[in-house]
């Protein structure tokens, strides 16, 4: 991009076009993740609210670091596992707890840990629908997921829905610089029925998970409190490229968690 | 200074354009205090939310904003419905006791989800009828922003502030008359409004207003134009946006086009129109009762 380009706000008249589902694919891969070999995180943090039929209020805040470990397959494709770590935490702190005196149902509930991954994936060119403003650029992944919500994986119930929006934002002059990474500062919506470690089977509503992050690039990035949590509870999750292979979610992990007990 | 009753074009371009590119800034559990700014500080919080969203002069800011709409059923899940884009005015002006007050506006319109354009009609996805959307359309809604605590997080330089607001209020469509536009006498929304920017911006005392990005999530009862009466579920709204810094550059020329027919001297204008309205208000102002 030359000067005039800048002052002139051109900047999508670099060398990537986002119409084109090859440089699409490129600009996907760099913003998200990696367009070489390469291990991205992103730090976390956000609210949950419980959405009643009388009301929505704040319930609990959560943290977490997701990896995504990026692999250049060829000049067409690339492949990149997820895995998500974090914890839950009271709205006037930031630091980790297990158990929660929830608000609306008054009883104590002993929670579990964010744990989710590997989810694997392999991306091809396609057409991605970028919305570009000037020099900004985002990019939203909706994903509607359908299961058992319950204590227990059961067959007896019938599947609930949730939705879950992931959108990405960046500078479409990074996207065209030399690098192999972009930055990238994300938002996270996810409707849900209730978690079961919060016990509300009984009262009607959902949950709306809402966070905000950035990818970040070394463990000084990591906020003091998710420091701590990983080091007591997920040892070596930020420096390895596959700190578990059991492929698992946190309703898994609970529920697994709560089978032993 | 008495508060301009025009701006022209060239003004709105020029409306944040001394700010300067922001150096990045790395590092954790951000010291806003060492960085010139203390958001601990009710008075100083306020400030940076009217810098970050709007402005801390008398002037207008504009902001451009492009998303969906999703439906959710128990039934059936999750499906896009339709499009939607605007322009949202902020008319700021400084307020009493280290506050600000400010008047807001919206105009756009629901869009096709594949081509972008204006849509007269399109078939809803859970009901396979045609619906006709009403233009997008609100304001002025007045708000006073007192000093306070507002709870910002940060991450080396950026920082967001997430504006929760729940609305329950009652339905201006009656259900009994309004059968397949009302959803019942209650309407319950839950927006997020999630504002992006850089405290080093923040920090600079040299600029009245500063680059931001939105997310914006709306949980809300249906909108009357899905006539999906009192089907169980309601629609999720997300849309992606930025503070406008240069209305021909940020904003596209059919976004501009548009508002600038329906509702001419739009941008320049600190008071486009006078009386309020909204999307459910132009709905019953605009539409007949459909019978069953």
């Amino acid at each position: 991009m030359n000067r005039r380009d800048l002052l002139t706000g051109k900047y999508g008249q670099g060398k990537l076009d986002l119409k084109n589902s090859k440089d699409s694919l490129y600009a996907y891969a760099k913003l998200l993740g990696s367009t070489n070999n390469a291990m991205v995180h992103y730090s976390l943090e956000g609210t949950i609210f419980a959405y009643l039929p009388n009301g929505a209020q704040k319930l609990i805040g959560f943290q977490a670091i997701l990896k995504g470990v990026w692999e250049k397959i060829d000049e067409d494709s690339y492949s990149y596992k997820l895995f998500e770590s974090g914890f839950f935490h009271h709205l006037d702190s930031k630091n980790y707890i297990e158990t929660f005196d929830n608000p609306i149902t008054n009883k104590k509930n002993q929670l579990s840990n964010i744990k989710g991954g590997p989810y694997k994936t392999v991306i091809k060119p396609r057409q991605l629908d970028w919305v570009i403003s000037g020099n900004d650029v985002w990019i939203q992944e909706p994903k509607t997921r359908m299961g058992h919500f319950g204590v227990s994986e059961s067959t007896n119930q019938d599947k609930q829905t949730s939705f879950a929006n992931t959108i990405f934002k960046g500078k479409i002059s990074e996207l065209n610089d030399e690098s192999s990474i972009a930055s990238s500062i994300m938002t996270y919506n996810y409707i849900s029925p209730w978690y079961p470690f919060f016990e509300m089977d009984d009262v009607d509503g959902k949950m709306y998970w809402q966070a905000v992050g950035k990818k970040i690039q070394s463990w000084f990035d990591v906020p003091k409190s998710m420091k701590t949590f990983l080091k007591a509870k997920q040892k070596n999750y930020f420096e390895s490229t596959n700190p578990w292979s059991e492929p698992t979610s946190t309703l898994k992990h609970f529920r697994e968690n709560n089978k032993q007990k | 200074m008495p508060i301009k009753k025009q701006m022209n074009r060239r003004e709105i371009i020029g409306g944040i354009g001394a700010i300067a590119a922001s150096p990045f800034v790395s590092g954790q559990e951000l010291n806003f205090i060492d960085r010139g700014i203390n958001l601990n500080d009710p008075i100083q919080n306020a400030l940076a939310y009217a810098k970050l969203i709007g402005t801390s002069a008398r002037s207008m800011v504009h902001i451009y904003y492009h998303g969906t709409i999703f439906g959710m059923t128990p039934d059936e899940g999750v499906k896009p419905m339709i499009g939607l884009t605007g322009v949202l005015k902020g008319v700021w002006k400084p307020w009493v006791d280290n506050g600000f007050y400010y008047t807001l506006y919206d105009c756009g319109y629901f869009m096709d989800l594949k081509t972008g354009a204006p849509v007269e009609e399109f078939e809803n996805p859970f009901t396979g009828e045609l619906n006709r959307p009403v233009k997008i359309i609100g304001g002025p809604f007045d708000r006073v922003i007192k000093p306070d605590l507002r709870p910002f997080k940060s991450r080396g330089d950026d920082l967001w502030l997430e504006e929760p607001a729940y609305l329950n209020f009652v339905n201006k469509l009656d259900p009994k008359i309004w059968k397949k536009a009302s959803t019942g006498e209650k309407l319950s929304f839950l927006y997020v409004e999630t504002y992006h920017g850089k405290v080093s911006d923040l920090a600079n005392p040299e600029f009245d207003s500063v680059p931001m990005t939105i997310t914006s999530t709306h949980n809300t009862s249906w909108y009357p134009f899905f006539l999906m009466g009192q089907r169980p579920g309601g629609h999720y709204w997300q849309s992606v946006g930025k503070k406008v810094e240069n209305l021909e550059v940020d904003v596209p020329p059919i976004l501009i086009n548009y508002i600038e027919k329906e509702s001419p001297g739009y941008f320049e204008s600190e008071r486009p129109w006078k009386k309020r309205t909204g999307t459910f208000q132009a709905y019953k102002n605009q539409r007949q009762p459909i019978k069953d």
